[in-house]
Formats: structure tokens, C-alpha cells, sequence
């Protein structure tokens, strides 16, 4: 067995150790209802059978020499979401608005006097969005649930609205900030078992993927060709290509999209359907364009100006605690491995965004695991255990361990505790790094632009000036 | 115009490179150095920990010598849009 599978089967043990309740899967399926047949794979696949596809996917990629679930198309594709089409934008922007007037969190997060109190709210929150949404998509239908309450009729409507809003969140994690998250909370607990006998609807439905599109027409052969590379490649404005190297890259692009849909169409699948896969995929390699180069700088950065091991006095990057508000101690070869393992570590997690967004929400959704509202120190939160994001989190952390050989600090992952109370918050903080690298970086670059023009600079760098005279 | 950004920042600072790695050192020091927790224990270097670090330098931003320079070179909030 080699290192990387023992490290992931010690921490598949570990994690499930952890857990702090069985997971009982027996009476999943029964709950959700019959499933679609075109999302029995996503609906019906237990932990069980997640764990033994993870472990099979690691030794097919170690035989490929590549480590990460990420790193390999087909198993990406399980959770790259499919672009909106026209009509479903229209659909967006109505869940959109009707998010933004609800005010269900600040509604129903707060202390009651007693659990009946706030069902109450929670109902009545919940009853009224979903009908908004039905009287606004469908005016009729709308008048007739106001007066019968019954939403049985307006199920699949209410599931493909709400469908459509968290795929849009998940291709564009920056998007939706506050509206996300108050959505994800209603869904919670509509389906909680207070709520959902009352309600009479499940209002979940799977985020529809790629890989979801293509198993349900036979199409997955597309993801194994190898054009699929050249045809989802994102062509970057690059300076230092020319206009006639970009012009081919484009045109060689194009050349393998339309081999593809030719090859891959069939009864079942049409070149259109064909070209939206590879479009949802493109939107993905954009998005990880755009995300992980603001870290790739920083990387950058810190290896161009600054030593592993030889320290320059001025330029050291030791810290002490208590000093300058640091709280650890780090010297300086300490703290440039340090710097370094965690922009690795978020690269890996960025990398990886969609497949977290989507455990994420299967976690903050589960049946399984139901929250509690606890007084954290930052007002109440919804408290809960989310283990398939802590166990994807401990294979990246292990990889990237492995993969930098060594690690320093802690390596604990706080979740479903009063710092990181649900998957939720802590996915959305991964939104948070390219929001603080990208201006730090785009600053230093713009720092050399200001300067580079002019060699005035010259008569004023005597080293004996002190640094920061300030103009205040 | 540039001519006058290049003498203020040789003059407040002793030049580009002195800048460059004042600004360079104080984040990967202090960006990444446990802080921002609300407590002792619950700051550190935890998976977690290191991103509140990191936010924790940029709340401090505003506050530091070499502000000037950010602002100068169009930054206007790590939420937001650059000026050009």
C-alpha cells in the first residue's frame, strides 16, 4: 500500500471516529421520495459508497501520478454544475428578489420562549416565500395555494426554482453573498422533521452536473476523449503571445469542440446538450483561472524576495508573541515554510471549490445531522456536524501535506464548533482568499508600474534614509 | 504626475525595493501570525486560524505606514473594484 493510500485510510478512520452519531442511511431514500431516474446516481449514493469511490479514485490517480480528486476531469465533472440556460436566468432573478425581501434568518435565528414558538415563525416564513415564488412565476396557481396551502401540485416548480439558485451560487461562489446563505438556511428547515410533515414538500432537489447530464444519456465517453482538454482550455489574454498564437490556440479550441459533439451525439444527446457540458466546464477552468492566480502570486512573491533558509537582518520574517500583536513564535525559516503551507493549502481548497460547495450543501441539508442554535460569541449560529466536508478537507490537508513535506502549526480543522459552527461558514471564508490576495498582489504590481517609468528614482535611494518618513 | 509617485517613494520610503519589501514583510509576517482570534485560545495556527490572521492584517490595513501606497496605486477596500 503506498504512503498516500494508508495516510487516506488512517484519516478515513479517523474522521469517521469522530462522527459523533452513526450515520443511519436506511431511511435516507424513504424521506427524500422517489428520485428522478436522471439523478438516482447523486440521490441515492450513501457515504458508504462515496468512501469506497474516493478510495478507488486514489489508486487510479496514484497509478496516473496525479493526487487530487480535483486534478482528474471525470471525477470533477461529478460536481461542475451545468451553465443557466436563458429561460433559467429569469428564474434566478425571481428566486433572487424574493430572497432579498425575505427576512427569514433574522426572523427565526433569534431566542424564543419555547420550541412551538418558533416552528410557528419557521412555518409562516416558509409557507409564505414558496407562495411568492408559485404567485410570481404563475399567477393562478398562486391564488389557488393561498387558498388551500397545499403544495403538492407546485412541488416540482418549487424544487427547480430553488435548483437553479444554489447551482448559480456554486459557479459563482462571490455571487449571492447574503441571499445564499438565508436560502440554504429556509431550505434546512423546510426539510427538518418539524417542519416537513407539515409543509408536505420536499423542496430539495440535486444541483444538476455535468456528469449527472452526460450518465443519464449515455454520454460519459466524452469526458474520457482527450480533445476534452483543448476544447475546455480558457484562452487567456496573454502579453506574451501574439495575436496570431492566440488566434490558433482559439482556432484549435474550436476545432476540438465541434470533433466532439460530432463524435459524442447520438439519439439520446444532442450537440447542443454536448457544447453545454463544455461550456459548464470551460466556466470552471475561468473560475480557477481567476481564483488561483491571485495565490500563485503571493506564491510567487514570498519565493522571489525572500529566502528559505538565508536571512537578510533588515528583512527577516520572524515573529514573537506577543509582539506586534503577533501570537506565535516563529523564526524566520519557520514562518517562510509556514506562509508557504497555507497559500498551498488554499490553492488546494480553491482548487477544489465546487466539489466543497456541493458537500457543503449536501452537509448544512442533511437528514442525517440536524443543527442547534447555540450562543457562539458571535451571536447565535447554527451549530452542526458536517462530515463529509471535514473528511474532504483532511484529504486535502494530507495531500498537501505530503506534497510539501513537512508542515508547520496546527493542523486541527475547527468545524461544528463555536468557531466554525456549520459548512457553511466555513466554505464561505475559502470565498474570502482571492478577496484579499488579488488587490494585495494587483498593489505590488502596480507599485513597480509607477516606478518603472522613470529612473529619477535613482537619486533618491541612499540607503541611509529611514524607511517611513509619513506623509500624513 | 509619475515623476512626483516615484520621489515620494524614495523619499518615504528609500525606494521601490525598500517599499516593496516593507509591505512584503509585514504581511507574511503579520497576515500570517495567529492574531484575530477572539480570545488566546481560539487564535492560532489552526487550518482556520490562518485565514482570520489574514483578514485580521487587512482590518489593519488603514493603520499602517505604507497605507499611502495602496491608495496611490488605486486600491480602494478588498471588497471592492480598483479605481482604474
Amino acid at each position: 500500500m503506498s504512503l498516500n493510500e494508508a495516510l487516506h485510510r488512517a484519516l478515513l478512520s479517523a474522521a469517521s471516529a469522530l462522527d459523533d452519531e452513526p450515520l443511519d442511511l436506511r431511511d435516507k431514500d424513504r424521506l427524500e421520495g422517489p428520485a428522478e431516474p436522471m439523478d438516482t446516481d447523486d440521490a441515492a449514493e450513501s457515504m458508504a459508497q462515496q468512501e469506497r469511490r474516493s478510495l478507488e479514485l486514489h489508486a487510479k490517480i496514484e497509478a496516473s501520478g496525479v493526487l487530487l480528486p480535483a486534478e482528474d476531469v471525470v471525477e470533477r465533472a461529478r460536481y461542475i454544475p451545468l451553465r443557466l440556460s436563458y429561460e433559467e436566468r429569469k428564474s434566478l432573478r425571481l428566486v433572487v428578489s424574493a430572497i432579498n425581501v425575505s427576512d427569514y434568518t433574522s426572523a427565526v435565528d433569534v431566542v424564543f420562549r419555547n420550541k412551538a414558538r418558533r416552528q410557528h415563525v419557521q412555518l409562516q416564513q416558509i409557507v409564505a416565500f414558496l407562495t411568492g415564488l408559485v404567485a410570481s412565476h404563475d399567477y393562478k396557481e398562486g391564488q389557488a395555494l393561498l387558498g388551500d396551502r397545499n403544495f403538492a401540485g407546485a412541488e416540482p416548480l418549487l424544487k427547480t426554482l430553488l435548483e437553479i439558485a444554489r447551482r448559480y451560487k456554486i459557479t459563482n461562489p462571490e455571487k449571492l453573498r447574503a441571499e445564499y446563505g438565508k436560502l440554504l438556511y429556509l431550505m434546512q428547515d423546510a426539510r427538518s422533521g418539524s417542519i416537513s410533515p407539515l409543509l408536505g414538500v420536499d423542496v430539495h432537489a440535486p444541483v444538476r452536473t455535468v456528469y449527472a447530464l452526460l450518465a443519464h444519456r449515455g454520454g460519459l465517453a466524452l469526458l474520457s476523449d482527450e480533445r476534452i482538454r483543448t476544447a475546455t482550455q480558457e484562452i487567456l489574454p496573454d502579453k506574451a503571445k501574439s495575436r496570431t498564437v492566440i488566434q490558433a490556440e482559439i482556432r484549435r479550441k474550436e476545432k476540438a469542440l465541434e470533433g466532439l459533439c460530432r463524435d459524442h451525439a447520438s439519439s439520446r444527446l444532442s450537440g447542443e446538450e454536448i457544447k453545454l457540458c463544455l461550456y459548464s466546464i470551460c466556466d470552471n477552468n475561468s473560475f480557477l483561472n481567476s481564483s488561483l492566480l491571485p495565490i500563485q502570486q503571493c506564491i510567487e512573491l514570498l519565493t522571489t524576495h525572500f529566502h528559505p533558509s538565508r536571512v537578510q537582518s533588515r528583512w527577516s520574517l520572524s515573529i514573537n508573541e506577543g509582539e506586534t500583536g503577533a501570537r506565535l513564535s516563529h523564526s524566520h525559516e519557520v514562518q517562510f515554510s509556514y506562509v508557504l503551507q497555507s497559500l498551498h493549502l488554499w490553492a488546494a481548497v480553491v482548487e477544489d471549490m465546487f466539489r466543497l460547495w456541493c458537500l457543503a450543501e449536501e452537509d448544512v441539508l442533511s437528514l442525517e445531522q440536524p443543527y442547534e442554535l447555540r450562543e457562539t460569541g458571535q451571536g447565535l449560529q447554527r451549530v452542526q456536524q458536517s462530515p463529509r466536508v471535514y473528511r474532504a478537507m483532511h484529504e486535502i490537508l494530507a495531500v498537501t501535506k505530503e506534497r510539501l513535506q513537512g508542515w508547520v502549526g496546527s493542523s486541527v480543522i475547527h468545524l461544528g464548533d463555536h468557531n466554525v459552527p456549520n459548512a457553511l461558514t466555513f466554505i464561505d471564508k475559502y470565498t474570502q482568499v482571492a478577496r484579499i490576495l488579488a488587490p494585495f498582489a494587483r498593489t505590488l504590481a502596480n507599485l513597480e508600474n509607477i516606478c518603472e517609468e522613470n529612473d529619477g528614482i535613482k537619486k533618491y535611494v541612499p540607503s541611509s534614509i529611514n524607511v517611513c518618513e509619513c506623509l500624513c | 504626475m509619475l515623476g512626483y509617485l516615484c520621489r515620494y517613494v524614495g523619499r518615504a520610503f528609500g525606494g521601490l525595493e525598500e517599499a516593496r519589501n516593507l509591505i512584503l514583510q509585514d504581511f507574511f509576517c503579520h497576515a500570517f501570525d495567529g492574531s484575530g482570534g477572539d480570545n488566546f485560545y481560539d487564535a492560532g495556527s489552526c487550518i482556520d486560524g490562518r485565514l482570520t490572521s489574514a483578514w485580521n492584517w487587512c482590518s489593519q490595513l488603514s493603520g499602517k505606514s505604507y497605507y499611502g501606497l495602496f491608495k496611490l496605486t488605486g486600491f480602494l477596500s478588498f471588497d471592492g473594484e480598483f479605481d482604474k
